[in-house]
């Protein structure tokens, strides 16, 4: 039978928590929230219990939303209601976990609601409540530069992730869609909206190979979306010679409140799923079914996973069924997936 | 189409949220003409009739009907809040339909009639919109759209350009005279244009009193045609100014904008210098709305302001915007290093919508120029100006990506190609003919209009000013 074992309960943030994150080794873990601050979560030398390694301040006026870890481990980017992203910077500091706030990208109008680097590297995403996606390319220099303000999306665009090995970015917003972007000659464009969601996407992820997408949402329903080629051989019609995202599966009656974040394991292929009922749930495709009408089996339900609602939940992504949770109650938390 | 999509998307991204409705957004207070003292609580009431009138029950019990709040474009323009709810008072002031009703009046010499005359001034890029889409050359586009506005009463139809020249001159002059304060002023250069209302519009409300000291004071072409037509055609026309309507055909939305600014008043506080703006995508309605074909108009002359003028259409050499960044460098480079340059090519910088030019002296770069069309174009500009980093002396600035051939309200084609559409109009651009700034000719207009006038009294016809405007943080518009 499987089982979702609770690790840790993590306190220290004074308010709600909006966001964890892992680095890409998985043995650092970063969460952000109403107190303003960024934590960094490592374990201890000696006990190997998890504690709080440093505490990043001093960067935003208000909430921090989001937080990520740059690929190449050296960056923390953060989005804040202030408005703004900070590019925080380990190797310009001294001590081992220190992080030093190097650049701050300004431009939207308000809330940053969320912050993604793409898989290369060479380019982070924001979006914000100005119903707005930006493009931010890398410089060689650290400078960071605009390279599209995306203004596809009607309503407050709740959150961005890049596509596991192209520059691909899709993101989800309060006007029920998913729209996705890529780069063709020198500007960015919309092609691909993902309709289907009765009320706002609240956060979507792609499995590894970057062939399926999840998203959650307010309707409390998940979704799974399948890419399907130009002149794919299931007669699935495309245009422009782009990819179709179709839906493939609706999973309802499940979550009995909105669901606010999901989380697509690339070593194991499990979901978890963050919600407003405080309960933490565990997916996994049934590999039995049809590739081209998956069937989602649920495989746990954690019912108080936290205090409140939990805000967003992340697989680690070295050790394998290693979960990360937040929540409106203050806390980190981490669990164990046994199969 | 929508609406808002007429506009640049730059003044589209400054609308903050159009899902709260207006009576929780706009924050624009009721003007009372007679300000009641109310001293005790409850002793004013209020009540909503059935035909969704306000009445207030006085203290001595008597009902007093409310007056409505009026608020005009120009109030919308001054908040901080939304662009949308602008929209449809905007539409309401200067819209096509507005146009039409004016047209008829005067034709019909109806007494009831705001205007006597109209004067119209046609702008090159819609011109080439219909050229294009209609098939048409572009002096046989301008003919017809000239037909189509006598047709519906106008007295006199110019071309814009005629006037653009002085604005290039007063830019030349005005750009000249910053670079040599360089070293005292620090916010003398880099010099931003200022004949793009969307730009306008996001630096005052965006970034405000650190930005508005860089951009140029010189009035667009637009206005200062304007300004000139009603300063000195009433007098033939045989009307007043504020009689005569000023009818300006602009690729983009963004203009109208412009036009209702208060800073666009004339001396009496209430006539505008333009009272209209009509865009390609409503002289498609009018014409719909006449029934007639744009390839069925007759064919018409264009107005010349003066004899001297060269009966032939041309336009200020440079980009599809008005040429701004190209007579800069070229004239600050005669006017400062007494350097005549022939050719200018702007080099595409990270995309083809910033480019640069240069002035290089002895292997040093001693002027810079740039043109930078479109938002992320013009954040980086701007957040690299923030940051006090290098850019450029002068940089011409336009919100639409590719500049005013772009204009939100340029016709499109039904295959909705837009790319293939940009790079015919900019075809269609290169071929009409061009000519380098002609300084004495523009002196001389110049001269006929503000010839016996005071510096202070020529700074007021050619320049304007600009307005920062305070971020309103209103809890009611918050949404998660």
């Amino acid at each position: 039978m499987a089982r979702l074992d609770e690790l840790c309960k993590l306190p220290g943030h004074q308010g709600i928590v909006w966001n964890v994150g892992w680095n890409q080794e998985g043995n650092i873990l970063v969460s952000c929230g109403e107190d303003k601050t960024i934590r960094l979560w490592g374990r201890n030398v000696n006990s190997n219990d998890w504690v709080c390694r440093s505490i990043l301040s001093d960067g935003h006026q208000r909430t921090i939303r989001s937080v990520s870890f740059s690929p190449c481990n050296k960056l923390i980017s953060s989005a804040s209601f202030d408005g703004t992203c900070c590019i925080w910077d380990k190797s310009t500091s001294t001590e081992g976990n220190q992080y030093e706030c190097t650049a701050t990208l300004e431009g939207h109008e308000n809330e940053v609601k969320c912050v993604a680097w793409s898989a290369s590297g060479s380019f982070l995403a924001t979006c914000s409540r100005d119903k707005s996606v930006w493009i931010w390319e890398v410089g060689e220099d650290g400078e960071f530069e605009c390279a599209a303000v995306l203004s596809a999306h009607t309503q407050d665009v709740k959150k961005v992730v890049w596509h596991p090995h192209q520059d691909i970015v899709a993101s989800a917003s309060y006007d029920n869609t998913v729209k996705m972007f890529c780069e063709e000659d020198d500007d960015w464009i919309c092609f691909a909206t993902l309709k289907s969601h009765e009320s706002t996407v609240w956060s979507l992820a792609f499995d590894s190979t970057g062939k399926l997408l999840a998203t959650c949402s307010d309707d409390r329903t998940i979704k799974i979306w399948k890419e399907y080629l130009p002149g794919n051989e299931f007669g699935v019609a495309t245009s422009d010679n782009m990819p179709t995202w179709k839906c493939v599966c609706t999973l309802s009656g499940v979550h009995p409140r909105a669901i606010y974040d999901i989380s697509w394991c690339h070593q194991t292929g499990l979901l978890a799923t963050a919600s407003g009922d405080d309960a933490i749930r565990i997916f996994r495709i049934d590999p039995e079914s049809d590739p081209n009408a998956p069937f989602l089996e649920q495989l746990i339900t954690v019912p108080r996973a936290h205090e409140q609602d939990v805000n967003s939940v992340v697989w680690n992504p070295c050790i394998p069924g290693l979960l990360a949770s937040c929540s409106d109650d203050m806390h980190v938390k981490l669990w164990q997936f046994k199969g | 189409m929508a609406t808002s999509s007429r506009f640049s998307s730059i003044v589209q991204l400054t609308d903050l949220d159009d899902f709260i409705n207006p009576s929780q957004e706009c924050i624009k207070p009721a003007k009372t003409a007679n300000v009641k003292q109310v001293t005790s609580a409850g002793s004013a009431k209020i009540q909503i009739g059935d035909d969704g009138t306000y009445t207030q029950i006085n203290k001595e019990g008597q009902p007093e009907k409310l007056e409505k709040a009026q608020i005009t474009l120009n109030d919308c323009l001054a908040c901080s809040g939304c662009i949308t709810s602008a929209e449809s008072v905007l539409i309401g002031q200067q819209n096509h339909t507005e146009f039409l009703k004016l047209c008829k009046e005067i034709q019909l010499s109806s007494e009831s009639r705001m205007y006597d005359k109209i004067v119209v001034g046609l702008s090159s890029q819609p011109i080439l919109s219909f050229a294009n889409k209609f098939q048409v050359s572009p002096i046989e586009a301008r003919a017809k759209l000239s037909a189509l506005f006598r047709q519906l009463g106008a007295a006199k139809v110019f071309d814009v350009e005629s006037f653009a020249d002085m604005c290039l001159v007063e830019c030349g002059h005005d750009f000249v005279q910053r670079f040599r304060e360089k070293s005292t002023n620090a916010t003398s250069v880099p010099v931003l244009a200022s004949a793009c209302p969307g730009w306008i519009c996001y630096a005052e409300k965006t970034h405000g009193s650190w930005i508005l000291p860089h951009i140029s004071e010189v009035k667009s072409p637009q206005q200062i045609a304007a300004t000139f037509i009603k300063d000195l055609l009433p007098n033939e026309l045989q009307t007043d100014a504020s009689r005569l309507a000023v009818v300006m055909i602009m690729p983009c939305f963004d203009k109208k904008l412009e036009a209702s600014r208060s800073d666009f008043l004339r001396e009496d506080q209430q006539t505008k210098d333009v009272d209209f703006v009509i865009t390609p995508v409503e002289i498609e309605q009018i014409l719909e709305e006449l029934d007639v074909e744009f390839t069925d108009l007759d064919s018409s002359h264009v107005d010349h302001l003066s004899k001297a003028e060269i009966p032939t259409w041309n336009i200020p050499s440079g980009s599809g915007s008005g040429g701004y960044a190209e007579h800069v460098l070229r004239f600050a480079a005669k006017e400062l290093y007494d350097v005549t340059l022939e050719h200018i090519t702007f080099q595409p910088v990270k995309n083809s919508d910033i480019r640069e030019a240069f002035l290089e002296m002895d292997g040093q770069q001693v002027l810079s120029v740039a043109i930078c069309n479109g938002f992320r174009n013009i954040q980086n500009l701007v957040q690299k100006m923030k940051r006090k980093k290098r850019t450029y002396d002068y940089v011409e600035v336009m919100a639409c990506p590719s500049g005013c051939l772009n204009g939100g309200a340029q016709l499109r084609l039904e295959s909705n190609e837009t790319k293939i559409l940009l790079s015919n109009l900019e075809i269609l651009h290169t071929k009409i003919e061009k000519h380098d700034i002609d300084e004495t000719k523009a002196d001389d207009l110049c001269h006929a209009w503000l010839g016996k006038s005071s510096i202070e009294e020529r700074l007021k016809r050619l320049r304007t000013n600009y307005h920062a405007v305070q971020k309103s943080t209103n809890a009611l518009t918050v949404k998660w």
